[in-house]
């Protein structure tokens, strides 16, 4: 039987957010809605399209625990297949995004908790991912920086990553590397915006002090 | 004492939200000055006189400049996986369906259904072979026999009178 996580109605959003910006994501949520109504009357293409629109950030927030390409990728698949299975009881009293992400962090953690290893992972020989960016680099020619120079900084900034809390670390990235935005982090968390502005905010404090530490 | 570090507190924290908010709502490559220029005159005032929140300007632009050093996964194209993720799902539910069928569980439960049955086989076969032993069935007597079941006027023989009887015979 899959782990769903059930969730709280979504409360109003706080005030002080751009007016556009809200309406834009209201109506994303109300075409999500949409989309799942059909999907749960077994309407594949519908299932497809959340799936299309939703891939990038369930990857984000996979990739942002388990750093590892191939790993992200294993996990939002098997995210979107347990949402699939799960969609009729789905209730739509939370959005989905916010379930997808539920889901998501379950899974990541479950992997880690299976593995048993530390979510950052750098090692000697080069990942699938970091071979694709070899040569891609090689592909566009010498207009590239460096690509060795590139990786070098990839595996500095993991180490430094190291350092933090697993939710601090996830928080980073997501909003520092992935753009999400405050609310939708403290959904993916499962914490108050406020409280994750503080923390995001001496996870800075601390990264750049480990990086002057290691004369980074 | 207590009032004013509380007040310079408050006004921390307002700096910071202030910062985090500019910060998310201007574009990943703002200089120190843009930044700050977003802020509110008070907290900008704030800033001036506070060492503390100065730095996390350029924390917060000197973390970013680090973190740049990452691949953003959420901009990477993946026009791959949500077929992938299609063909993943119809595998399941064609193996959900076989699974549904009556016959499908069958195979699963072959073996303990053979043991089921073999352990099942011995108990009878063991009953079976005990019985007689422990409840030999008596051969039936001519004598010891009344001529009919109704018939309750001849009283029954004692063991002591067979054994006289098959003296006699012997004699």
């Amino acid at each position: 039987m899959p782990r769903v996580p059930k969730l709280e109605p979504i409360g109003l959003p706080p005030s002080g957010e751009g007016v556009p910006a809200r309406t834009g994501k209201q109506q994303e949520a109300a075409h999500d809605r949409e989309l799942v109504r059909a999907a749960q009357a077994d309407d594949k293409e519908a299932f497809e399209e959340l799936v299309r629109r939703h891939q990038h950030r369930v990857m984000a927030v996979a990739g942002g625990i388990l750093r590892r390409r191939e790993d992200a990728e294993e996990i939002a698949q098997q995210v979107f297949l347990k949402a699939y299975f799960s969609l009729k009881r789905f209730d739509q009293r939370a959005a989905f995004s916010t379930w997808l992400y539920k889901i998501t962090v379950n899974e990541c953690w479950d992997m880690l908790r299976k593995k048993k290893v530390r979510p950052l992972v750098y090692e000697s020989d080069l990942s699938e991912e970091q071979a694709h960016q070899v040569l891609a680099s090689e592909e566009k020619g010498s207009m590239e920086p460096d690509i060795s120079e590139r990786l070098a900084a990839q595996q500095r900034v993991e180490r430094l990553l190291e350092g933090l809390d697993e939710r601090d670390r996830l928080m980073l990235i997501l909003k520092e590397v992935e753009g999400f935005a405050i609310e939708e982090i403290a959904e993916v968390v499962d914490l108050n915006a406020n409280t994750v502005k503080v923390r995001l905010f001496r996870a800075r404090r601390r990264i750049v002090a480990l990086a002057r530490k290691r004369g980074d | 004492m207590w009032n004013l570090l509380k007040k310079n507190r408050e006004a921390c924290g307002q700096f910071q939200d202030e910062l985090e908010t500019a910060a998310s709502a201007g574009s990943l490559a703002a200089t120190p000055e843009e930044l700050r220029a977003a802020l509110t005159v008070a907290c900008q005032k704030h800033a001036s006189s506070c060492e503390e929140c100065r730095a996390s300007v350029e924390e917060l632009l000197s973390a970013r400049a680090l973190l740049r050093a990452l691949p953003a996964r959420s901009k990477t194209p993946a026009p791959w996986f949500a077929p992938r993720v299609m063909a993943a799902i119809a595998a399941k539910e064609a193996e959900l369906r076989r699974l549904g069928s009556p016959w499908s569980a069958v195979p699963r439960f072959a073996s303990r259904l053979a043991l089921a049955s073999a352990a099942t086989l011995l108990v009878v076969s063991t009953w079976v072979y005990q019985r007689p032993i422990s409840a030999p069935a008596k051969e039936p007597s001519v004598e010891a026999v009344p001529e009919s079941l109704f018939d309750s006027s001849q009283p029954a023989l004692s063991q002591d009178d067979i054994l006289v009887s098959l003296a006699e015979r012997a004699q």
